[in-house]
């Protein structure tokens, strides 16, 4: 099951995901098996990219969760 | 912080730009590559891998035709790469490293603190020759045994200790007992005499009092006993306990005082010309630097210096700076006034180091004469000083 934690020094860390939607410095989706997320912010960068686990830093604006064209919450 | 567990595997930072360059980072993914600090650019990424994950990016990378540079090589794969070219160099360290390692399980200097009436180099040559040589294997030594044996030979000496620290064994003396400053064990043990003496006060904090004042007593006397003996209501011994005795037994004590020399002597006359030379000392050997010495008669002042790295750990390498002095030798002849008052000085000399351990004068006995052309001094010192010292109990447990 997807798993998101959002830390404490503007990182978020994301568990069992599919792939990476959309890369750039201002906004990054990643597509999961049931939501998708869309990071929004300034200078972001994918500190560590595996299998497995994805963590990302920067100066994180806007978190949004989606399942299918659907805003869950953000 | 630094990884170390990635430092030692050693990490690679590449910049990928052209087409294919996202499917390149999908690849990664789906064959488990690590990636690090990925970071988009203009036309491509950069991004971190493991040293040994580079080679699976180039074969993959043969496939899409994207553009590898490589930007930053950091860990140790890359440090021994950069100085494959100095083995040497990189051997020596390691030798010397192994070696400090291996010489820091030994003894190379034996360092003695409190000394006066035995010169550090006497007391040095006697443990070095009967007891601890230099190079001496430090786990070999027990210190308990090695004070025992040192106080039983210098029969002058009240207390000493022994420690080591680092390849340094370090002799701590005391020739008298000061008044302040009791010696203080935590073992069970008894008080016991130093020196002959007569009691004149004993003041007892722990144990039992053996001895009174005015009691003669010999060298090894029992003076507070630790050794506890629990009787019943009939007298019958029931258990025995040992504690640590404890108090302060003072006594007068009597100093033989012996010192002779001629009338007539030589005397030395400096001239002012010195030499010097050195010695290198490694291990257990002495290497002899040639010198130009061509003084008749000379006093040689030896110092020895040790190489250590801290403050205890000493090397078995260093070097001896010889140093003489020229003199002339004189006749001269005292008269009976000025031998009369070298002796004399001599004596007020013996009886301030006395005073400086803390002993009280009572009476000075002494007598100086003239016989024969020599110059006699002798006689008895009377004085008042604290002569118990902490003897340790060996309890022996005997079986039911």
């Amino acid at each position: 099951m997807t798993k998101s934690v959002i830390l404490s020094n503007n990182t978020i860390y994301i568990e069992d995901y599919k792939n990476i939607e959309y890369f750039d410095d201002k906004l990054i989706m990643v597509c999961c098996k049931k939501i998708n997320i869309s990071i929004e912010g300034s200078e972001l960068q994918i500190d560590s990219y595996n299998k497995y686990s994805l963590k990302i830093s920067g100066d994180i604006n806007i978190i949004k969760y989606y399942n299918g064209g659907n805003v869950l919450y953000d | 912080m630094i990884n170390i567990k990635i430092w030692l595997q050693g990490e690679i930072t590449i910049e990928n730009t052209g087409w294919g360059s996202d499917r390149l980072l999908n690849l990664c993914k789906r064959n488990d590559i690590s990636i690090r600090n990925l970071k988009t650019i203009e036309d491509g990424y950069i991004f971190t891998v493991n040293m040994k994950d580079y080679k699976k990016i180039l074969y993959f990378n043969n496939k899409i035709k994207s553009k590898i540079t490589i930007l930053n090589k950091s860990g140790l794969p890359n440090f021994f790469y950069k100085y494959k070219k100095r083995k040497i160099f990189a051997i020596c360290i390691l030798l010397c490293v192994i070696s400090i390692f291996i010489f820091s399980n030994f003894i190379w200097k034996v360092s003695i603190i409190g000394n006066d009436i035995y010169t550090k180099e006497e007391i040095i040559k006697i443990i070095n020759a009967d007891y601890i040589p230099i190079g001496y294997k430090k786990s070999k030594i027990n210190c308990n045994k090695l004070e025992k044996e040192l106080r039983e030979r210098f029969n002058n000496i009240a207390w000493i200790s022994c420690e080591i620290r680092g390849t340094n064994l370090i002799v701590h003396i005391n020739e008298s007992i000061p008044n302040d400053k009791p010696i203080e064990t935590e073992k069970p043990c008894n008080i016991i005499a130093y020196k002959d003496a007569i009691i004149t006060e004993v003041i007892t904090n722990k144990g039992k009092k053996i001895v009174s004042n005015g009691d003669q007593v010999k060298k090894n006397d029992i003076l507070i006993t630790g050794v506890v003996n629990i009787s019943n209501e009939y007298d019958e011994l029931i258990e025995t306990t040992y504690t640590t005795a404890q108090g302060t037994v003072i006594g007068i004590v009597d100093y033989n005082y012996n010192d002779t020399f001629p009338i007539e002597n030589t005397k030395k006359v400096y001239t002012g010309k010195t030499k010097k030379s050195f010695d290198l000392n490694i291990i257990n050997s002495i290497i002899h630097i040639p010198s130009n010495n061509k003084l008749k008669s000379y006093d040689k002042i030896s110092t020895t210096k040790t190489f250590s790295i801290f403050e205890n750990l000493f090397l078995p390498i260093g070097y001896t700076t010889n140093c003489y002095k020229e003199y002339n030798l004189t006749n001269i002849k005292y008269t009976p006034e000025e031998a009369y008052d070298i002796a004399n000085k001599r004596l007020l000399s013996y009886i301030e180091n006395l005073k400086k351990k803390g002993v009280s004068i009572l009476e000075n006995n002494v007598k100086i004469t003239i016989v024969n052309d020599e110059c006699i001094a002798s006689g008895i010192i009377k004085c008042k000083e604290v002569i118990g010292i902490p003897c340790d109990i060996e309890v022996t447990q005997e079986g039911e």
